[in-house]
């Protein structure tokens, strides 16, 4: 399981007049890293928006093929069209990559600089080296977050923010630095960050930006892992394993199964006590085990999370599955432990066999999970 | 005080065990019985075969679908009671 994660906001607004944004940001993930790439459109509008998208897919697409931030650089400059009128290349942008270990690395073409945010510190500016591709300068930096750090990127629309309403250069990125600087001592949540760049930004445009927009924040932070118990293992002997191995996990643990609790409540010598609560639902209660975060009834309540996740959830309903996907929806990444021993009785239910096969419940439900962005890991016992 | 476990787990839920406890609910109820009777639910009382479920005083019956919720009640749990 990853041991740190990267969570990314980002708040845009569009030139006045345009319904479309000229900034494009692409976030995506590789299994060492976290790359955000965003650009700048020349102009506004439709125009700008297509030329930024196609930087920023561009650029995403190139780091699929493996190759260096060098490489891709030079690619994306070799590509790019230049206007012919202005001489100057149609998008900007900036790479940011931030690897799991920490590090970061840094390419930007005619963009603002980016701010680094630690808590209790003053934001400080990334030192950059000037680099000469193809006739281009591209500024490259590399650094290193420590856990709960962030980064803040900007694009032109918020430096330039009230140029002719009332601010003669604009906000600047000095002034960026100092307003982040007293408003974020603490660094709250990353949506708070960009939302208050944002919104002060506009406010200096008067709510009529003559520029796109974009703030995006990307906060480092140690992942929150989960575990989840589920079934008997397929050979009695190894129950003991199991629940040692469970109990030995950190992050939080989540138990889903009847016989299972009952056997972990044996072990840890814990009581388990029902919800009276989630009686009156059509799935089985959850209840409370000292020592695991939650347990809950298994294969309907897995097979029932499964199908919220695939169709959504009704609105205002709680039930078992509810609560186990307010548990799992928070956290990074979740290693399942399945039991694969099958219980009798679940034959002629009236209900399809396949609903009982745990480990396909499972692994539906693990797939579900990995579409949502998270890290799953199965273990059969 | 009389023990009633319900079992509402997989099998007994399926079969209708989470009726069969609402049943005693409403029986204890109406019947004002909540200081005699104590029912909890459970989510296995490792008997799935013959789900679902419900122990009284330690002993397992099963095959306690809603519908001989009721009869059940007067039978196993009142009689106890007396």
């Amino acid at each position: 399981m990853k041991r740190f994660a990267v969570d990314v906001t980002s708040r845009q607004f569009s030139k006045n007049g345009e319904d479309i944004c000229g900034d494009a940001i692409k976030i995506s993930r590789t299994p060492d890293s976290t790359i955000i790439v965003m650009s700048d459109g020349l102009g506004s509008g439709v125009k700008a928006n297509v030329l930024a998208t196609m930087t920023v897919e561009l650029a995403t697409g190139l780091f699929t093929g493996e190759l260096s931030l060098q490489e891709i650089v030079e690619t994306l400059i070799a590509t790019l069209p230049v206007c012919k009128w202005r001489n100057i290349a149609y998008s900007t942008f900036s790479i940011v990559r931030i690897y799991d270990t920490g590090h970061v690395t840094v390419a930007q073409y005619d963009s603002p600089i980016l701010l680094h945010l630690r808590s209790g510190n003053r934001p400080s500016t990334i030192k950059s080296t000037k680099r000469t591709i193809m006739e281009r300068t591209i500024r490259e930096s590399h650094f290193r977050l420590s856990p709960n750090d962030a980064v803040l990127l900007f694009s032109d629309g918020i430096v330039y923010a009230g140029v002719g309403e009332g601010l003669p250069m604009g906000w600047q990125e000095d002034g960026i630095l100092e307003y982040v600087s007293q408003t974020a001592p603490e660094l709250s949540e990353c949506t708070e960050i960009a939302d208050n760049v944002a919104e002060t930004a506009l406010g200096f445009w008067h709510e009529r930006p003559g520029d796109d927009g974009t703030v995006l924040c990307a906060r480092y932070r140690k992942a929150v892992n989960a575990t989840l118990l589920t079934g008997p293992p397929h050979n009695r002997e190894l129950v003991g394993k199991m629940l040692k191995d469970f109990m030995a996990t950190k992050g939080k643990k989540i138990v889903c199964g009847g016989t299972t609790s009952h056997l972990l409540a044996d072990h840890l010598d814990a009581k388990l006590v029902p919800d009276e609560r989630y009686i009156d639902t059509d799935l089985p209660p959850i209840a409370r085990m000292d020592g695991v975060d939650l347990v809950t009834e298994g294969i309907l309540t897995l097979s029932r999370a499964s199908e919220y996740l695939a169709k959504g959830r009704p609105k205002d309903r709680i039930d078992a599955a509810t609560t186990l996907l307010d548990n799992l929806e928070s956290v990074d990444g979740i290693t399942f432990m399945v039991g694969t021993a099958r219980n009798p009785a679940h034959q002629n239910t009236g209900l399809p066999d396949s609903i009982f096969l745990r480990r396909t419940v499972v692994e539906k439900l693990a797939k579900r999970f990995e579409l949502l962005g998270k890290e799953t890991e199965l273990r059969y016992y | 005080m009389v023990s009633v476990k319900c079992c509402v787990g997989s099998s007994c839920h399926i079969r209708g065990g989470a009726k069969t406890l609402k049943v005693f609910k409403t029986l204890i109820d109406e019947h004002k019985l909540a200081d005699e009777v104590d029912l909890a639910a459970d989510l296995c009382l490792d008997n799935c075969i013959q789900a679902p479920n419900v122990v009284v005083d330690g002993v397992t019956y099963g095959g306690i679908t809603p519908d001989k919720a009721e009869s059940f009640f007067f039978e196993h749990i009142l009689r106890r009671k007396i």
